[in-house]
């Protein structure tokens, strides 16, 4: 009985697989063909890619940038998913929506917005030197403290959902049993809730991580020129230098760090946790 | 009977469909890669729209300018952008990718154009500049002239915005060491970087779209930018305290070109030809502040505006040109330098 509603359920993900193997693997392949045949085999492109030395001091300046966002997202997201997950189900609707609206905002939108509000005579700088706090303006944007600012205001809510959604199936009981049994509130976050609550934050960092190193917009209008980030040179290959062979040469290997990640995470934590929750 | 009604309606829909489809391929069209914005309103004006009266050529705007999008097109067979008016940098980068069509000059009439404007893949077109844009209210009763001035911190205190880009930031900077602008090329691009690091502290931020080199001097997040002077003169004229010293801008050509594959491209030399006449420069220049490649145009401009544009002999005699011959094959090598410069 099993079997048999498995192999009928099967068939609806056939037309979802045709469009991805058609439209983003076999476009992928021959992208990673032209890294390689430019027009014939060589490995000039991997060459140059380690050769030149500001490709990879880029690619660590990007691991670099997506940890500190990670982290950021965490330390943030981490309070307000325990919040969503402990209110009554009305209240945590509302508190949803407040995670949800940045999504339907368009991100250039909310990019230039922090332009605004960051700037050297931005609102934030102008209310401080209102408010007699400083004198001079601080330097909030065009450096780390832009792109952070920025980065974690996008990734959030993804952060906030994956923490959310494994918080959310922990069974309140074994917190008040570890109430009954003489542990403090501390202790009992400690040594029951935060661990419960592990596979979300791994499964949440993984996610917010993937998506910081592909990042572009945010990035090249919100950092300073030390914050270059990978996508902004492949970027200017494909559209500026028009060296395709190149920009695919870095784009498969972003790719395969990216994949080295994701079977590391898999070896140790288990794939499965992402979209399974619990 | 409901089902047969219902086929017979959706073939004979269909055949209405593939009928007009018909009938608006047959229609003769013109496809314009356009700036959009403004740009695209002076292009209507000046071009667009009179030479679709004189030829019932119909011109259909699209954008935005993509090289990655038309090599892949070139490259598919499927050119779907006939004419476009790209900067000398982006055009001497699709030449170099074999990507346009060489300019019929049986149809394009080169000797009313300015000669520096007649190239083998691009003609006519705008003259744009690269120049100070400066606040009023800093430097207002003082302002800088020349890129020396921009170095210059010291009479001239407060940040700067420069061009993230080599081509641009290159020329500035060696015209800013004190390299004479008849021996400019080719550059020297180390003695261009020695020349950066004295002023790198006092840039906060680096431009890479134009309006947002207008954006951080409109906003006060610098008091200094080197930007296109049509961006310059457009906050001027919107009230900002903003204004433009012309001291050595750099300036290049905007031409005209065809793009390679493109079915229509008797109709497109024919457009470029109309461009080139000197009443419909002069309405394009009027407004968008680029200069005319066409010297008679200035018989048509009235001398307020003229001051505004590059090629205006007072204006142009301070210019420096920009020469992408250098560029073609240099670019690559030098944008890998200057991001590994920016990161330092």
């Amino acid at each position: 009985m099993q079997q048999s509603s498995k192999a009928k359920g099967i068939y609806l993900i056939y037309p979802l697989m045709l469009f991805l193997i058609v439209f983003f693997v076999y476009p992928l392949f021959l992208g990673l063909i032209r890294s390689f045949f430019d027009p014939h085999f060589t490995l000039i492109h991997y060459i140059h890619f380690f050769k030149v030395p500001i490709y990879v001091l880029v690619i660590i300046n990007t691991f670099k940038i997506a940890t500190t966002v990670t982290v950021f997202c965490l330390l943030l997201g981490y309070p307000f998913a325990y919040l969503l997950s402990s209110v009554s189900p009305k209240m945590s609707n509302r508190l949803m929506i407040i995670v949800l609206i940045p999504f339907w905002v368009s991100l250039l939108v909310r990019t230039y917005a922090w332009m605004v509000l960051l700037g050297r005579e931005g609102v934030i700088n102008s209310i401080l030197i209102g408010l007699g706090l400083t004198t001079s303006p601080i330097k909030l944007i065009y450096n780390a403290i832009g792109v952070n600012i920025g980065m974690v205001h996008i990734l959030l809510p993804y952060m906030i959902l994956n923490l959310y959604s494994v918080m959310k199936g922990i069974d309140r009981n074994l917190l008040k049993a570890s109430e009954n049994l003489g542990a403090n509130r501390l202790q009992t976050f400690f040594r029951v809730f935060f661990p419960l609550s592990l596979p979300g934050v791994a499964g949440g960092c993984l996610f917010v991580f993937i998506m910081a190193i592909g990042f572009f917009i945010t990035p090249a209008l919100l950092g300073g020129t030390r914050d270059i980030m990978i996508s902004q040179l492949i970027e200017s290959h494909v559209t500026t230098l028009l060296n395709w062979g190149f920009a695919f040469c870095a784009s498969f290997i972003l790719l395969a760090i990216t994949l080295l990640i994701l079977l590391i995470y898999n070896r140790f934590l288990g794939l499965d946790k992402l979209w399974g929750g619990v | 009977m409901r089902k047969r009604l219902a086929l017979m309606i959706l073939i004979l829909a269909g055949f209405v469909f593939l009928g007009g489809t018909y009938c608006m391929a047959q229609e003769k069209k013109l496809v314009l890669l356009s700036w959009g914005g403004v740009w695209e309103e002076g292009i209507r004006k000046a071009f667009g729209d009179p030479f679709e009266k004189e030829t019932g050529i119909k011109v259909l705007y699209t954008g935005p300018y993509d090289l990655g999008k038309l090599k892949a097109m070139v490259e598919a067979g499927r050119t779907e952008w006939d004419v476009g008016q790209p900067g000398m940098g982006w055009l001497v980068q699709a030449e170099y990718a074999n990507l346009l069509e060489p300019i019929d000059y049986t149809v394009v009439k080169k000797d009313q154009l300015d000669p520096g404007s007649v190239h083998k893949y691009g003609a006519g077109g705008e003259y744009e500049a690269i120049a100070i844009g400066y606040r009023t209210a800093k430097y207002g009763k003082n302002p800088p002239k020349g890129w020396k001035d921009f170095w210059d911190t010291k009479a001239f205190p407060g940040p700067r915005c420069l061009p993230k880009r080599p081509d641009y930031t290159m020329e500035i900077a060696l015209l800013a060491d004190g390299v004479d602008p008849a021996k400019l090329y080719p550059l020297d691009i180390d003695r261009a970087f020695r020349s950066l690091d004295r002023i790198k502290p006092n840039v906060p931020v680096w431009w890479t779209v134009g309006t947002q080199s207008q954006s951080v001097l409109k906003d006060g997040e610098v008091d200094m930018v080197a930007t296109y002077n049509g961006r310059i003169i457009d906050l001027k004229l919107k009230g900002v305290a903003a204004d433009i010293s012309w001291d050595q801008a750099l300036y290049y050509q905007s031409a005209w070109c065809v793009f390679k594959g493109t079915p229509n491209k008797a109709d497109a030399m024919r457009f470029i030809e109309f461009t080139n006449r000197p009443e419909n420069q002069a309405i394009m220049s009027k407004h968008i502040f680029y200069g005319p490649t066409n010297p008679k145009a200035f018989n048509y401009i009235d001398k307020e505006t003229a001051k505004f544009l590059p090629s205006y002999s007072e204006n142009f005699k301070k210019c420096v040109k920009l020469d992408y011959d250098y560029w073609r094959p240099n670019r690559e090598k030098v944008l890998e330098q200057m991001v590994q410069w920016l990161m330092k």
